[in-house]
């Protein structure tokens, strides 16, 4: 779960700073605040306490059972030479590469070749495309379990008709980050399509009637005022698609046939991802605390690289001006 | 010549055109063919091995009648999908409760701190909330609700991105509207209950679809908090079909698939539009 960022609480800002001057609708603040009061609690109990328990935990040691002990930075030290951890962070650096460029181009380009249908064709083929996104991830995983089986799975016996073929996608450490993005991109392309459609249908038709009038053909219409005008909105599908890759979890935990004892991340580890790896020393190994601090440089990872997106934008916009 | 250009223009569209529609047909078969194939493995004969035949085409009606049965004969299968059903009803319901609730304040009303509690509320939109499962889990674990239907359902019931679009929803609503009710004397409460709710619910049935169906799918969570079977929601009991030393024929498996599709595939075609609507609003993602 993750929304545009920057433009909802832009507008929500703007919003929520109009005046209400000249309403009827004064009324006592206690009845704000009663009508606010389930929806923040539930809010301050189960999204903002865990947030400060986490970081406390990350500094304790704790089976879960007894008193939490206070040790400083030792879980960050113990995590920090595991190999599983660091394996998992590899792995998850090399599928965020990999799935959001592909995430961002393949949703724009359906979204472009979508665009060039006729409404409601456009709407049939929106809401084919979209199907493969609503089907549960579980779902998905046992589907695409026997797809990718080497030599007998569908996808495999389709793939060696262009010479692949025989690919061990889900038992080869090499081949399994690609086999995850290939389920992936089957999965979400129609979801970034989607977005990427909406964006598309906010650009006002008069500049691209304008932009053929003056005898641009598709190519120059799609360069010279389609990209443009939707590089906020891709901006925001990046920054959509960086969250929900970083806290990866169902898909590679049941196409490897993790548990929580063992076995996580299949053969050789090739799907072992931090989400995957902080769940399994928690609840397989009890070790909470170290459990808390994987969340913790997961959460931080996660931060950083949203500054460094928000900062390239700043950057960019800067010169534009 | 012109009578030839204007026949090669018609020529060059019609040909566009095809080409268009073939691309399409292939990216819309990409997108069915897997769900397809779980369908067909699912209606053909027992014992007939998968690694033969691609299943491109349902084989045998008997087959899976005797598959949908074996899987429903399962208590536990039933069970879990009831579970899912309760889980995911209530989780949407209370949702829409809780979030119209706090929209209809933010949208309409002022009050100290409103500007503050919005942001920090809109700040869970941010938030990976797979990184706080585990100290979540423990809270939810020392009230001594694990395996209980508040322990599986309310921590998700704060949903932020609900929030961001009911409020939008309640901002589009004309505020004279509102005040007309309280001068006719509605109160405070009132005015939300029998005016804001019932205009908003195109909306409102947006938002408890689009719950559900996350809800539905919802693994992680319920997998660290259902820990004793008979709690165990769709999700889990499913994903245990095929978990490493499971034995269960490929048939079997695809057939609890299958059948936990169903609701949500019901919901994607009676409410395509507001779905897609939904999604293109937001951002939803497991």
């Amino acid at each position: 779960m993750s929304v545009d960022i920057s433009i909802s609480s832009g507008r929500a800002r703007g919003h929520l700073t109009s005046p209400l001057a000249g309403s009827d609708l004064s009324s006592s603040p206690a009845w704000s605040y009663a009508l606010l009061s389930p929806f923040l609690l539930v809010y301050a109990v189960f999204v903002l306490l865990p947030i400060f328990f986490g970081l406390a935990l990350s500094l304790m040691k704790w089976d879960g059972v007894g008193t939490p002990q206070f040790i400083g930075l030792a879980n960050f030290q113990a995590i920090a030479t595991n190999r599983k951890v660091l394996a998992a962070f590899g792995n998850l650096i090399y599928f965020v590469a990999l799935q959001v460029p592909i995430a961002v181009i393949s949703g724009l380009s359906l979204a472009l070749f979508v665009d060039r249908f006729s409404p409601r064709a456009a709407a049939f083929i929106r809401a084919i495309l979209l199907l493969p996104f609503i089907m549960p991830l579980f779902l998905t995983a046992a589907i695409w379990l026997w797809m990718l089986v080497p030599q007998f799975g569908l996808f495999d016996q389709l793939t060696s008709v262009f010479g692949l073929g025989n690919v061990e996608w889900l038992s080869n450490p090499r081949y399994m980050i690609p086999g995850l993005v290939i389920v992936e991109t089957w999965r979400s392309a129609g979801f970034n399509m989607v977005l990427f459609y909406a964006g598309l249908k906010a650009i006002p038709i008069e500049q691209r009637e304008a932009a053929r009038i003056d005898g641009a053909n598709t190519l120059q219409e799609i360069g010279f005022v389609i990209l443009p005008q939707l590089a906020p909105i891709a901006f925001i599908i990046t920054i959509n698609a960086l969250f929900g890759t970083f806290q990866v979890f169902d898909l590679p935990w049941l196409l490897s046939k993790s548990g929580f004892v063992e076995g996580q991340g299949g053969a050789g580890g090739g799907l072992l991802f931090p989400v995957m790896q902080s769940v399994a020393a928690g609840f397989g190994s009890l070790r909470f605390g170290q459990a808390a601090a994987i969340g913790v440089v997961l959460l931080l990872l996660i931060i950083f690289v949203t500054t460094l997106m928000f900062g390239a934008r700043t950057l960019l916009r800067r010169r534009h001006v | 010549m012109s009578e030839f250009g204007r026949r090669r223009s018609v020529g060059a569209i019609g040909i566009g055109t095809v080409i268009r529609w073939v691309f399409a047909v292939v990216l819309c078969l990409i997108a069915l063919v897997p769900i397809w194939w779980m369908f067909n493995v699912v209606f053909s004969d027992a014992g007939s091995a998968l690694s033969l035949s691609p299943r491109l085409y349902p084989t045998s009606l008997q087959g899976g009648i005797a598959n949908l049965s074996a899987v429903l004969s399962d208590g536990l299968f039933g069970l879990a999908f009831l579970n899912s059903i309760e889980y995911s009803t209530t989780t949407a319901l209370l949702v829409l409760l809780f979030a119209s609730a706090a929209a209809y304040e933010f949208a309409h009303y002022d009050f100290p701190c409103r500007r503050l509690i919005y942001a920090v509320c809109l700040m869970g939109l941010m938030l990976p909330l797979a990184v706080i499962v585990i100290p979540t889990q423990r809270i939810v674990a020392s009230l001594g609700w694990l395996n209980t239907l508040q322990g599986i359902v309310l921590p998700s019931t704060a949903s932020a991105f609900a929030l961001f679009f009911l409020t939008e929803y309640m901002r589009s609503i004309p505020r004279e509207l509102f005040e007309a009710a309280r001068v006719d004397g509605a109160g405070h409460f009132a005015v939300y209950w029998r005016i804001a709710l019932p205009v908003a619910k195109n909306g409102l049935v947006t938002i408890g679809i689009l719950i559900f169906i996350i809800a539905w799918a919802s693994y992680l969570w319920p997998l660290v908090v259902a820990t004793n079977g008979s709690a165990y929601p769709i999700s889990v009991k499913v994903a245990g079909y095929f978990a490493i030393g499971a034995k269960y024929p490929t048939s079997i498996v695809m057939t609890a698939a299958l059948i936990s599709a169903i609701p949500v595939i019901v919901f994607y075609v009676l409410f395509n539009r507001l779905v897609v609507d939904g999604v293109a609003r937001s951002g939803i993602t497991g």
